[in-house]
């Protein structure tokens, strides 16, 4: 499981494959069309489809630049 | 393998009956399948079934597909066969949908001979268990259409799942979207 789709505006990522329907402990759950609470709860709960994004290295760059 | 204690946990949520939505894929279709228990390293009875976050890895384009069946008419059968010192287990699920169209007789056709990888799961858990695995696919045992001659009677399309050797594996996700 190699390919990342991001989705929720970048801040979780798909692995392995489509955003679409997966079944998991609360039912069937459409990827591409969840919230960002849902998406909590999978990622919280270990699922091996979703993860959070990490903050990409430019975006830190651009905070320590601004903090400084 | 171990021994150990069993406590009866009493499960507030129990219930017998299946879950309505059946999820099935050719055996050809995964690509990997979830790596099994290893059998010397369990410490709870349940370590030597659940397969929690391990996945089905399936061909690229590939997925289980949903089969909605009716309440109350899938149901499970587990019985452990063969002789003494030998036993292995057996599976018979059934998954029956009310009605007899087009879809669902195309349904029979197109899988009656399919070898398969079927998952379901129990009515209130939040696992699936899946039938079928690598070298050891689950297949159609029988099934068919009923139809009653009074409109009080049956209409039912259901087919019978087998699989042998291994018992239902639970495992937490099951992939309805294509492999990438």
């Amino acid at each position: 499981m190699s390919k990342v789709t991001k989705i929720l505006d970048g801040k979780y990522e798909v692995l392995g494959v489509k955003p679409g329907p997966i079944g998991t402990f609360m039912g069937i759950v459409d990827l591409s069309k969840i919230d960002e609470a849902t998406a909590e709860r999978l990622v919280a709960r270990g699922s091996s489809y979703l993860r959070k994004a990490k903050p990409s290295g430019k975006k830190i760059k651009d905070k320590e630049e601004a903090i400084s | 393998m171990n021994l150990f204690d069993y406590t009866g946990q009493i499960y507030l949520e129990e219930s017998a009956a299946l879950n309505t939505e059946v999820c099935i894929a050719d055996y050809f279709d995964v690509e990997t399948f979830p790596a099994l228990p290893d059998l010397t390293a369990g410490t709870t009875n349940s370590d030597y079934v659940d397969l929690a976050a391990a996945t089905f890895t399936m061909k690229t384009g590939k997925k289980f597909h949903k089969f909605s069946a009716t309440l109350e008419r899938n149901s499970l059968t587990t019985t452990l066969e063969g002789p003494r010192g030998a036993k292995s287990f057996m599976n018979m699920l059934t998954i029956a949908r009310s009605g007899a169209d087009k879809e669902l007789v195309g349904f029979l056709r197109a899988n009656r001979n399919r070898k398969l990888v079927v998952a379901f799961k129990f009515l209130g858990a939040t696992q699936y268990c899946f039938l079928g695995y690598n070298e050891l696919p689950a297949e159609v045992d029988s099934g068919g259409i009923e139809v009653g001659a009074e409109i009080s009677g049956e209409k039912v399309t259901n087919f019978v799942v087998r699989s042998i050797f291994y018992p239902p594996m639970y495992i937490d996700e099951v992939p309805l979207t294509e492999a990438v």
